[in-house]
């Protein structure tokens, strides 16, 4: 018997294309895997993310509902203690008999009763902005035209109002917010924009509530405002933007020739707040 | 009809880089990062197109000998794609076997310099018939598609690694995944080049459809990542250009 041995050279295009097939099967497999680890790498910074803003938001919410217990409280104690002492003194200042006192006195009585009077006033006035029992009582338009009418009268600035009456509390909360930035604003704009002319105009439409307050003063824009909320004594701001977030809403500063914009956009069928 | 279809298949390794360029001339201002991948699309343009021109109308004109082989052209593209494409994952900034990728380089430059002054880079000869014939460098060929496997696989492993991911620069995946499918088909034809070659002529003309075909899917995938980085320069420049 002979054995016959074949040298029989090996099947190269068989080898390629299996070569070939692996490696692109390899490959395809480590494709698919590496998208699957991404993705889930990208989901966990997402839940995170959330978690994030989650907790920001509480700790702003927090922050917001101190700082309107804070502002209740001066409130009561400034119209019941203070406002209390304050009547009272007035009430034994009315008590000093004014027939015995010579001309110079009578006039410092009667500055005094005059201070008095005013100091009366101011500390009402003061508790009831910082109580806001009309946004209670008679809700956000109302809340906003008695504030105008207190804050603007006595200065030289034109105030008109339209506001939409189709807009009825849903959320209290949310009014409060509303009500304190515009507060906070227009406080702003008395203080620094040295305007003649001031209004504020309110659309309810689709569950979103638009308020633009346009002034012909010295106003700021979008990019002063991003660079004044992040300095130290733009606390002010930092309340309207914190109040905005927890308000799901936006704020937007526009300039034109006739003057400054600021729309304040709310979403009010919101669980925000 | 088969003549048509023969025509686009020859020409395939040049009107497929017309894909990327067109979404550069559209989207001119790319990210530094993917300079050297344009500068390789503008040069595989040019090498490919001169082979092609060599390989289809050698017998038309009266071109020099050295012009009438075109195995050589390959040879030049493979250096310009691992040198550009090396560039290209040092600008990504993967602080990720970084001397390593720096030092392959001039280790595969070492090579082709000896490898070179072994054999001659414009290698023909004539065979008995008297018909010019040419030998393709690839071990050359197969040393860049492994060099290049490397650097796609050592990509994907640093961005597993990575515990946040970078989103805002997605255009470089697609670029690796591109390579990497044209790299992975590229390898093993290169390493059985030679023995195919000899006994599997036919197979040999099949199987580089394949190659062909994988380098198309590599040319679309730089044309998305050209289209998206420039994308992501509108919204974040800052962040992807360095």
């Amino acid at each position: 018997m002979v054995l016959l041995q074949i040298n029989k050279p090996p099947d190269y295009p068989f080898l390629v294309v299996m070569f070939i097939g692996v490696m692109l099967l390899l490959f395809a497999s480590f494709l698919v895997s590496f998208i699957i680890a991404q993705r889930k790498k990208l989901k966990y910074q997402q839940d995170v993310q959330n978690l994030r803003e989650q907790q920001q938001n509480q700790l702003i919410e927090a922050a917001v509902r101190s700082e309107e217990i804070e502002r209740h409280r001066i409130a009561e104690t400034l119209h019941d203690e203070v406002g209390a002492i304050l009547s009272s003194s007035k009430l034994h200042l009315q008590g000093i008999k004014s027939a015995g006192l010579d001309e110079r006195d009578i006039q410092l009585y009667e500055k005094g009763k005059e201070l008095l009077n005013e100091g009366i006033q101011k500390v009402r006035g003061i508790s009831h902005n910082l109580h806001s029992n009309i946004l209670k009582e008679f809700g956000l338009n109302e809340a906003i035209r008695h504030f105008i009418s207190k804050t603007v009268q006595g200065s030289i600035m034109q105030t008109t109002t339209e506001l939409d009456d189709n807009y009825t509390t849903q959320n209290p909360e949310k009014d409060m917010s509303i009500y304190r930035m515009i507060q906070e604003l227009i406080n702003n704009i008395l203080k620094y924009a040295d305007a003649k002319k001031l209004v504020i105009k309110s659309t309810y439409l689709n569950s979103n509530l638009d308020i633009i307050l346009f002034h012909d003063g010295d106003g700021i824009t979008q990019q002063q405002f991003e660079e004044l909320r992040y300095k130290k004594e733009g606390l002010g701001l930092k309340n309207i933007m914190n109040r905005i977030i927890l308000l799901h809403g936006k704020l937007v500063f526009s300039s034109s020739p006739e003057g400054y914009s600021i729309n304040i956009h709310v979403p009010i069928n919101t669980t925000a707040l | 009809m088969t003549e048509r279809i023969k025509l686009v298949v020859d020409w395939l390794e040049v009107w497929s880089l017309l894909i990327p360029l067109f979404v550069i001339t559209l989207k001119r201002k790319q990210p530094v990062f993917l300079k050297p991948v344009v500068a390789y699309v503008l040069i595989a343009f040019v090498v490919n197109l001169l082979s092609n021109i060599s390989w289809k109308f050698k017998h038309d004109n009266n071109f020099p000998v050295w012009f009438q082989v075109n195995t050589y052209f390959y040879s030049i593209h493979a250096v310009a794609r691992l040198f550009l494409l090396c560039w290209f994952f040092l600008l990504l900034k993967q602080p990720f076997l970084l001397n390593l990728k720096k030092i392959i380089p001039v280790a595969f430059l070492l090579f082709i310099i000896i490898h070179f002054s072994i054999e001659p880079f414009v290698n023909y000869w004539y065979n008995q018939k008297g018909e010019l014939r040419s030998t393709l460098a690839y071990k050359v060929l197969a040393v860049e598609a492994a060099i290049m496997l490397f650097y796609c696989l050592q990509y994907y492993l640093f961005k597993l690694q990575q515990d946040v991911e970078d989103v805002s620069k997605p255009a470089d995946l697609w670029i690796v995944t591109g390579l990497a499918i044209f790299s992975f088909c590229s390898f093993p034809i290169y390493f059985f080049y030679n023995a195919i070659l000899e006994n599997y002529y036919n197979f040999t003309i099949n199987i580089w459809l394949v190659q062909k075909i994988a380098f198309l899917i590599f040319c679309i995938s730089m044309a998305r990542a050209f289209y998206i980085s420039q994308k992501k320069l509108g919204n974040n420049g800052a962040a992807t250009n360095k």
